[in-house]
């Protein structure tokens, strides 16, 4: 048997082959060791954004997000989130308009606010909120991802904990991915005072005021109200399967399946019981939700890129055993101006109808229902939005800015308003303003 | 009765639209480098998603559908 360098002698020219491996072997070994040794770690890919939200005389808010990941191993991902709300203004506390001041207390009983005559009631508020939430990607098999995430968010008055697993598989070549998933939410509300009993009467009278104020601590176990904090929990199943269409075309179909139970209700909304005839307020009830709520959704999102633009689109159905139907459509046009710059308009369309137990008001006389809220939010309307958006390349990143207009409008003056109500505006036209300065880049 | 009808309309939409759909290509590695770029992920801005998801959430009654996770807040 002949050993390597025998071999290598045997063959001719051996100094023309020796000087030929050598070159080759130190070529190919340097470059390897090379890779080895100064292989950098993986960069973190930083998203982050500042949001103003502002709704005319009523909310605004301050929102700074910062987002990050990173490869943290072979196929594995870790995705960080720091968010931060900073809320001011007023929210419509569910009351109706009238031709006369209205006085109403805060949950608690122990504060009082007046509106003037012919104003819509609102209630001041001033909250912050600090969110935070973590996930890791990791390959289960060659086909099959996972991604865990932990989430939670701490209000003045509301605290939320959150898990959430995704299971994503590719088959088809690739071309498909199936997910499933479930995420899992525990939430606390803890309005400033107690939990307001639900359809409790608001007192009204100087003196009710005041016994409302003195009793608010002694009060604490009797009738529904007086808990200094409730809590609810959400559960969310999707199942979802991504297609690649065509080269340029990929599709998202998904349904989601969601159950909150718990305390649903908004402990600082309430309603107006009005005179039949009148119109005038006569008192007010604190409102009242059902205790779960089964929520489901079918989401399509479709993305396609023409020669240099793309354009994505996306439509959703909602409905849930509230009585609630929704449908979303939202429309992106990314417009290329060419190096990076692109210009991307956006047009968003949203319709519900009004849940079975939402009311503008009740009137003297009626039974009071089982369930009630004059919650706009769960009134029937209609909501467009309209932005432009402008992105750039700066420093190795992208920097963009979006301007948004949002405006929501209801039915303004319903057929069953009575009396001094058909001389007010019950559904005032929301319109806010939405801009948002990014900055994605890597480091 | 409007819910059903509304939900098999919207059901049937559905089924048409991704049937039209199957004729999917066979989409080699390689010829998917238009659908790896950031702008043709779904979403193709994750912070920009997120932020219309809270504001939507707080100001409508239907939420969700792109995903699941994330946080709840008390949304005055």
């Amino acid at each position: 048997m002949m050993s390597e360098e025998e071999r290598i002698n045997s063959n001719k020219p051996s100094a023309v082959r020796r000087a030929l491996a050598m070159a080759t072997s130190s070529l190919l070994a340097a470059p390897l060791h090379a890779v080895e040794e100064s292989e950098p770690p993986s960069p973190w890919e930083f998203d982050s954004s500042i949001l103003y939200y502002d709704e005319q005389d009523r909310v605004r808010v301050v929102k700074p997000v910062l987002a990050a990941r990173k490869e943290v191993g072979e196929e594995r991902f870790l995705d960080v989130r720091v968010v931060f709300d900073a809320m001011t203004g007023a929210s419509p506390n569910g009351a109706t308009p009238s031709s006369e001041p209205q006085t109403f207390t805060t949950p608690s009983g122990e504060d009082v606010y007046t509106v003037g005559r012919n104003q819509y009631p609102m209630r001041d508020f001033e909250d912050e909120r600090v969110a935070a939430s973590i996930a890791l990607e990791t390959p289960v098999s060659r086909m099959v991802r996972m991604v865990l995430g932990l989430n939670g968010s701490v209000e003045t008055d509301y605290v939320a904990l959150g898990g959430s697993a995704l299971l994503q598989k590719d088959i088809n070549n690739r071309l498909t991915t199936l997910s499933t998933g479930i995420a899992v939410s525990y939430e606390l509300v803890k309005p400033d005072g107690n939990i307001p009993g639900e359809l409790d009467t608001i007192a009204l009278t100087a003196e009710n005021l005041a016994q409302a104020a003195s009793d608010d601590d002694d009060d604490d176990d009797n009738e529904e109200g007086g808990d200094d904090e409730e809590q609810k929990v959400i559960v969310d199943l999707l199942f979802g399967i991504t297609q690649v269409v065509n080269k340029r075309t990929i599709s998202q179909l998904n349904y989601t399946l969601g159950l909150s139970s718990g305390y649903l209700t908004d402990p600082y909304k309430i309603v107006s019981r009005v005179g039949a005839t009148d119109g005038l307020p006569v008192e007010y009830l604190y409102e009242k939700r059902p205790g779960s709520r089964l929520r489901n959704s079918l989401y399509w999102h479709t993305a396609h890129q023409f020669d240099e633009d793309s354009i994505h689109f996306s439509y959703r159905f909602f409905w849930d055993d509230w009585g609630i139907v929704a449908h979303t459509a939202d429309l992106r046009y990314r417009y290329e101006l060419g190096s990076g710059h692109y210009l991307q308009p956006h047009l968003r369309y949203y319709t519900q109808t009004a849940a079975d137990f939402y009311r503008h008001s009740l009137v003297s006389g009626e039974r009071t229902p089982r369930y009630v809220s004059a919650d706009l939010r769960l009134g029937e309307f209609v909501s467009t939005t309209l932005g432009l958006k402008y992105g750039m390349p700066l420093l190795d990143g992208e920097l963009s800015l979006r301007i948004e207009q949002m405006r929501q409008q209801g039915d303004s003056y319903p057929g069953d308003a009575v009396g001094d109500q058909k001389n007010h505006d019950l559904f005032p036209t929301l319109e806010a303003a939405i801009v948002q300065l990014s900055y994605s880049f890597i480091f | 009765m409007k819910k059903s009808e509304s939900l098999r309309a919207i059901a049937t939409i559905f089924c048409v639209l991704w049937l039209s759909g199957c004729s999917f290509e066979a989409v080699r590695p390689w010829e998917r480098g238009a659908l790896a770029q950031k702008k043709m992920q779904i979403p193709a801005d994750k912070l920009e998603a997120f932020s219309d998801e809270h504001i939507y959430f707080s100001k409508e009654a239907a939420s969700g559908g792109q995903g699941i996770g994330g946080g709840g807040c008390g949304c005055n």
